[in-house]
């Protein structure tokens, strides 16, 4: 191998580590509060979904979880089905036609994180997704439920919600059951108060 | 050359260490509220379920005094049942609320919320003629909290008043 061959190498293996870093936010987070306290920087995606909101919609509602990264909600989220992911927390905005009450678009402020330790966690990236939605009545095995279904405009993204109560959404697998947490995350999706 | 070659390869070091702060991915490590090897296991067992909520609109439903500065509390409830008839017997709830003195006690099935008349409700028994905890059946792994008034409690965007089964699986 000459020197430039080697040099190639190194310059290559040292910048890798910078790519990689360049897609990360680059915080740690102590685990001593609230993670919305600390982590949540939502104006910039915020501000971005305002965009794409169609004229004569108005919020049918804001919903906010941090919940785990569980499989059925990655596609939706945009987040890689093997890719680094512990927590996702949602900031999701449901818009409907001012006059007729219908759902018109979506839009959810997205964060993943993982664990660096048991007491600190790292955000892997945030995004803001967008797309249409709807309110469908289903049946399961004992009764009729409301559930909205939710379609990014990103393929495969798709995610079905369940009306548990007026301020209350929860996630539901391709089954139809309701996504099931861990001891400390869970799926539920609570109205939130601030707008 | 070779300063070149040395000045790069302690480069590489110092990013490879800027790298190391980002480690590879692993599973969440956070500690479960209460022990994996606690969880009770057989046919007297109906479900155990975990979960993190809210801290002080709960606490003030169930009358327990916390800091001013609690924003989450730990559960774990385990619901006990005959192991032949499967009706259902007595409960254990531990967490944050209840350090100093885990509750027990019985559950027993009620029907409607305050705002679904057709709900599946448990309410425990908490030794109290004008205290129950009450929780709604989801689905057969998922409970949430209700408050005083039989209606949902609702979450932040940190937690959700939710509990999660974690054994046995369904």
């Amino acid at each position: 191998m000459n020197h430039r061959n080697v040099f190639r190498m190194l310059l290559f293996l040292a910048l890798v580590p910078l790519a990689g870093y360049k897609t990360i936010d680059g915080t740690n987070q102590a685990l001593t509060g609230p993670v919305t306290a600390n982590v949540r920087q939502w104006e910039q995606l915020l501000q971005e979904a305002t965009q794409v909101i169609p004229a004569g919609s108005s919020v049918a509602g804001v919903f906010g979880a941090t919940s785990p990264c569980g499989a059925a909600v990655r596609p939706l989220h945009g987040v890689a089905a093997a890719g680094p992911c512990d927590l996702l927390n949602w900031r999701l905005t449901l818009y409907e036609d001012t006059q007729t009450h219908l759902p018109t678009v979506f839009t959810l402020a997205s964060e993943s994180m993982y664990f660096v330790d048991n007491r600190t966690i790292r955000t892997t990236g945030k995004r803001l997704v967008t797309g249409r939605w709807s309110r469908n009545q289903e049946r399961t095995s004992t009764r009729v439920s409301t559930v909205y279904h939710l379609q990014g405009t990103q393929q495969g993204a798709f995610l079905a919600l369940r009306l548990i109560h007026p301020a209350l959404l929860h996630p539901t697998g391709p089954d139809g059951t309701l996504l099931v947490g861990t001891a400390g995350a869970s799926y539920t999706l609570s109205k939130l108060k601030e707008l | 050359m070779k300063a070149i070659l040395l000045l790069i390869a302690l480069s590489y070091c110092c990013f490879s260490s800027t790298q190391s702060v980002d480690p590879p991915f692993r599973p969440a490590t956070t500690a479960l509220p209460l022990s994996v090897a606690d969880i009770p296991t057989g046919p007297t067992v109906a479900g155990v379920f975990d979960g993190r909520t809210p801290c002080q609109e709960i606490a003030q439903a169930l009358n327990r005094p916390v800091s001013s500065d609690c924003f989450k509390l730990k559960w774990r409830l385990v619901l006990y049942q005959h192991p032949q008839t499967r009706t259902h017997t007595t409960y254990r709830l531990e967490g944050t609320l209840y350090r100093q003195r885990v509750r027990e006690g019985s559950w027993t099935q009620k029907t409607g919320t305050k705002t679904d008349s057709t709900a599946t409700v448990y309410q425990l028994d908490l030794n109290d003629p004008n205290q129950s905890v009450y929780l709604m059946k989801g689905d057969e792994n998922v409970l949430f909290f209700l408050g005083k008034d039989r209606d949902l409690l609702i979450g932040n965007a940190d937690f959700g008043y939710t509990l999660n089964r974690i054994s046995p699986k369904k």
